[in-house]
């Protein structure tokens, strides 16, 4: 910071001195390379996945993408479920090919048989039942064990759900719903943020107190209780997500655009603006809340991050984006089974962690941005 | 200061009345009947009418809200809820301390975790233990509880088999005596605990650190260096007394968070407290206890506010109050 006082020839313009302290911010940086990637992904889904995001196959459900594969010959492979006894044939690198029925079944010792490519293959389950799906399993053909090895799912990169459908395709898809929901919630909460916030600001008095009475009323309900009693009266639906995160959200902008114009409006130049004669909405809009914007970006920006946060608990809890379209909170709510979460890590732990990235990248880059244009730190 | 106090009493007032008018209205633009359950098709309209009437669901829309809300004041009665089949006072009571001792322990973890790495970091500010530690307060502030709770689950509850995969208490143990009792509950308290603990920890570590930094660069933290004290008196003695003021103030927001809990967390552990009576209500279009739990809970955060307000003026004499 010491630096800057002896190479001041150049003025610099206040938001080019904030974009070089912001590429400075090497955490910033990558947070808004993780952004934009999240951003192209979610604009070009169609294009950067295999599958529609409502494709599904019953054949194909459960299926991992971590791979334990039993070689049948070159070039095929088979996988099994101990679940249900399914067998799925993929090719040795480990692409989908399709399941086998069993051609014939031994109950009694749980040993099934399935015919691929003319061979008989017999796997025996029995020491499957003790321990639901854990235990050793033979796969034999002729009498001879097969050779196994892991690979990865090349067909389903991050394997598939209940239903078979592709869960990479559903998490790419899912941040198109994650983005929009807070791209509109921090809308509207700074469209409504900055006009009450500077209307209180600029006119004080009467209007002042009532406009933050109720901005007080507002922050006092508890917010994910109202939140979900308004999803709940307007109908669970994406877009009533989106309003209802924006109501209940305006409160902390207007407040800072509020004191940001309160003290504003006490300066000089507005005595000037005052001398010029000019209309009070161009005040407003053209000298003060210019001042205000570097504010409300890192509100927004952080406003961002809870906004993601917030839409994937309601969909969590089954009242934010409804099924078949994929938001990260409702593919989470597989993991309310048992049997998922201890077995099936990949149908909760990937958009788990979808989440958990994008907000963190939201916060890490509202951090970088407070410090980039807090004034106070420059001096 | 006590003008002050008796002003900010008197503001809450109408901003009260605001929060039960809109709790009051958004509990009945619900879809659904909360007397359904009472119903089924092959009842008559005048049977269903009267059932309506029984619950008073046949006045207009203001007087219910007056007669509610008479009752609430001078009665202490909430309504009954349908349902648990009880009054609302007495469901939310019997929940309530479920919610408090958990989220009190949470506190307690989010407190001994905060203010001491808040400290540290401020203490260390720019250094790679300052880095690590901001990092470390953005992931507790990014990582959705819900998901958090689930990888517990996963990890300590399924995996290792060391916790209690959900619920308060296991079913016979209250045969075996107090001690044993309260030993139950709290095993089955330290997974929601670590997760609402930690996720709050991240706040009041910002909030030290910052307020840390700007005390240890006032003068008299200067004088106390100066006069050769060692540098943990200047800090934990000197530095941490002025430094803790606005951790008040956070206090002050989190008590009725004591209350209200956690919504999720209690959802994903099986708790059985508030946040389990709401999402219970707003299921089962119980109005009269969604109704109470929302205005106790919003009640609690404007008291909890005020007394931050309070306590802050208490705290720091220099604040004046006009």
């Amino acid at each position: 910071m010491e630096e800057k006082k002896n190479d001041k020839i150049k003025i610099e313009s206040p938001w080019s001195i904030a974009f070089h302290k912001l590429i400075k911010n090497k955490l910033s940086i990558i947070s808004a390379i993780i952004l934009f990637i999240l951003i192209f992904m979610a604009l070009a889904a169609d294009a950067v996945t295999p599958f529609e995001y409502n494709d599904m196959d019953l054949k194909s459900s459960e299926l991992p993408p971590n791979l334990s594969l039993y070689r049948v010959d070159e070039e095929n492979s088979i996988f099994y479920r101990g679940k249900d006894k399914k067998v799925f044939h993929f090719t040795s690198d480990g692409h989908y090919v399709t399941d086998v029925p069993y051609v014939d079944r031994d109950i009694r010792n749980s040993i099934f048989t399935y015919e691929l490519d003319g061979k008989l293959i017999n796997v025996d389950y029995s020491m499957t039942r003790d321990e639901a799906t854990k235990g050793e399993v033979e796969v034999s053909i002729d009498g001879k064990e097969l050779e196994t090895y892991n690979t990865w799912n090349k067909t389903y990169l991050l394997g598939t759900d209940k239903i078979g459908r592709d869960m990479y395709t559903r998490i790419v898809h899912g941040s198109r719903i994650s983005l929009s929901v807070g791209i509109v919630a921090v809308s509207i909460r700074v469209f409504i943020g900055i006009i009450l916030g500077s209307i209180s600001g600029f006119y004080g008095g009467k209007i002042d107190t009532l406009i933050m009475r109720f901005a007080e009323m507002v922050m006092c309900f508890p917010f994910l209780l109202i939140a979900i009693s308004l999803v709940v009266i307007l109908g669970p639906s994406i877009y009533n997500v989106m309003l209802v995160l924006g109501l209940l959200g305006w409160p902390g902008i207007a407040r800072i655009v509020r004191a940001q114009i309160l003290s504003l409006k006490e300066q000089e130049f507005m005595e000037a603006t005052e001398a010029l004669g000019i209309r009070d909405s161009r005040k407003i809009f053209k000298h003060l809340l210019p001042n205000v914007m570097s504010s409300v970006i890192v509100f927004a920006t952080m406003g961002m991050a809870g906004a993601i946060l917030t839409e994937a608990a309601l969909s969590f809890l089954g009242l934010g984006v409804q099924p078949p379209r994929p938001s990260w909170g409702n593919m989470i709510q597989a993991a309310r089974s048992l049997y998922a979460l201890e077995n099936q890590w990949w149908l909760w732990i990937p958009p788990g962690l979808s989440i958990f990235i994008t907000v963190i990248s939201f916060n890490l880059l509202g951090d970088g941005l407070r410090d980039a244009l807090d004034p106070k730190l420059n001096k | 200061m006590k003008t002050y106090i008796v002003r900010r009493i008197l503001q809450s007032i109408p901003l009260l009345i605001g929060i039960t008018i809109v709790v009051f209205f958004i509990s009945h633009a619900s879809p659904g009947s909360p007397v359904s359950k009472f119903m089924d098709p092959n009842m008559t309209s005048e049977e269903k009418a009267r059932i309506e009437a029984t619950f008073g669901l046949d006045q207009p829309i203001y007087q219910r809200y007056i007669s509610w809300i008479s009752e609430a004041v001078f009665e202490r009665n909430l309504g009954y809820s349908t349902l648990y089949a009880q009054p609302v006072t007495s469901v939310i009571k019997d929940h309530m301390w479920n919610t408090f001792a958990l989220s009190l322990f949470a506190m307690i973890i989010s407190l001994v975790v905060g203010i001491p790495t808040g400290i540290i970091s401020a203490t260390k500010q720019y250094t790679l233990t300052d880095g690590a530690l901001t990092v470390f307060s953005l992931l507790g502030i990014s990582m959705p509880s819900f998901f958090f709770g689930l990888l517990l689950l996963k990890v300590f509850a399924i995996d290792l088999q060391w916790l209690p995969l959900s619920g308060m208490i296991t079913p016979g143990v209250r045969d075996l005596g107090t001690l044993a009792v309260y030993k139950d509950i709290f095993i089955h308290a330290i997974l929601p605990a670590v997760v609402l603990g930690l996720g709050a920890s991240a706040s009041f570590m910002r909030y030290t650190r910052s307020s840390m930094l700007e005390v240890i660069r006032q003068d008299y933290i200067m004088t106390a260096r100066a006069k050769g004290l060692r540098e943990r008196v200047v800090i934990y003695k000197h530095a941490l007394r002025n430094a803790l003021i606005p951790i008040i103030t956070l206090l002050g927001f989190r008590i009725p968070l004591l209350f209200s809990g956690a919504i999720l967390v209690e959802t994903i552990f099986g708790w059985p407290g508030m946040g389990k009576i709401a999402i219970d209500s707003i299921n089962n279009r119980d109005y009269p206890l969604l109704m109470g739990t929302s205005l106790l809970l919003s009640s609690l955060t404007l008291l909890g506010n005020l007394m931050a307000d309070i306590m802050y003026g208490f705290a720091d004499p220099r604040i004046k109050y006009d």
